[in-house]
């Protein structure tokens, strides 16, 4: 299939006459921040989880992962406006992985009471399987 | 600009409302099948639900539900793989309209369609049992309709209360 190199914001309407200028870049989507501890490494997620941006916190994820050196892992989404299906399917891979094929602590994901976080990992029933705390001083004392 | 709604009294008639005025009764949105389109699709979802004046925590659901169907479309339809660009033609179509009831009580039905071959789920786990989960638990109704020339995933949401004042 051949594909044609299109212009970014070639999104229209369907009179083609708007484009949707609010296309967002992808640094304005998500914004992930590394923060080095002596014993824990903790990523800070700002902004939206979906099929675009996913593939960037699983990099930055396994980038972490390297880098642990014994120390926990620590994800912070309390600043994170949407979380959609192929965010959820990497926080549910990246917690399978720490565990069952690093030998790692278990992923400490800090969700506090954020709604547009914690309605999606409640939909899918994942608060049963992801470990879950109000703020990062919870997780690392946990 | 106040936001109009479906219970103004005079809704503007006999020139064609611009596609940006968010209090449209109906939202139509086209885009290229690429992994951008649903954070697109979220912007205009929340924007014409907030000039319809529905609720914030009804809103934030259908936002939801109907990223999930673009995402299902991108990815399932056309299996878009991350980061690569539309192919020519290739487009995901988003319909919305609100509906008064009887009692007053309005409802959006979203429509999502693609022209995608509908791949059967593999034995490999995807994202789209979670998908199909968000959109089930934030509608009211879905409809899944897949055939030869493409599928529409039909969502209509919960009812909510008239717009008073």
């Amino acid at each position: 299939m051949v594909r044609s190199v299109k212009p970014a914001g070639d999104e229209r309407t369907p009179d083609g006459a708007e484009h949707a200028a609010e296309r967002p870049a992808r640094e304005q989507l998500l914004d992930i921040r590394p923060e080095d501890r002596d014993d824990a490494l903790i990523l800070f997620l700002d902004g939206e989880i979906d099929g675009l941006t996913a593939p960037r916190m699983r990099a930055a994820i396994s980038t972490a992962f390297d880098r642990l050196d014994g120390r926990m892992l620590v994800l912070d989404l309390t600043e994170v406006r949407f979380l959609g299906s192929a965010g959820l399917r990497t926080l549910l891979d990246s917690a399978a992985e720490a565990v069952t094929h690093r030998g790692y602590q278990p992923l400490r994901v800090v969700v506090d009471e954020n709604r547009p976080v914690v309605r999606p990992i409640e939909i899918v029933g994942l608060d049963n399987v992801l470990a879950l705390y109000h703020s990062v001083g919870d997780a690392l004392a946990a | 600009m106040p936001p109009t709604s479906d219970q103004d009294k005079h809704p503007p008639r006999g020139r064609q409302a611009p596609t940006s005025l968010s209090g449209a009764p109906t939202l139509q949105v086209a885009l290229n099948a690429e992994w951008v389109a649903p954070s697109i699709v979220r912007g205009r979802v929340r924007d014409w639900l907030a000039a319809h004046r529905w609720p914030a925590a009804h809103a934030e659901e259908l936002v939801l539900a109907v990223s999930e169907a673009v995402s299902n479309s991108i990815e399932h339809g056309y299996a878009i793989p991350a980061g690569s660009v539309a192919r020519s033609g290739e487009m995901v179509n988003v319909h919305g309209v609100v509906v008064v009831d009887a009692d007053g009580f309005r409802h959006v039905v979203f429509t999502v369609s693609d022209q995608g071959r509908w791949r059967a789920p593999t034995a490999k786990r995807t994202t789209r049992g979670h998908g199909m989960l968000i959109m089930r638990t934030c509608a009211d109704d879905v409809a899944v309709d897949y055939s030869a020339s493409g599928t529409s995933v039909v969502l209509r949401s919960r009812p909510v209360p008239p717009v008073i004042g």
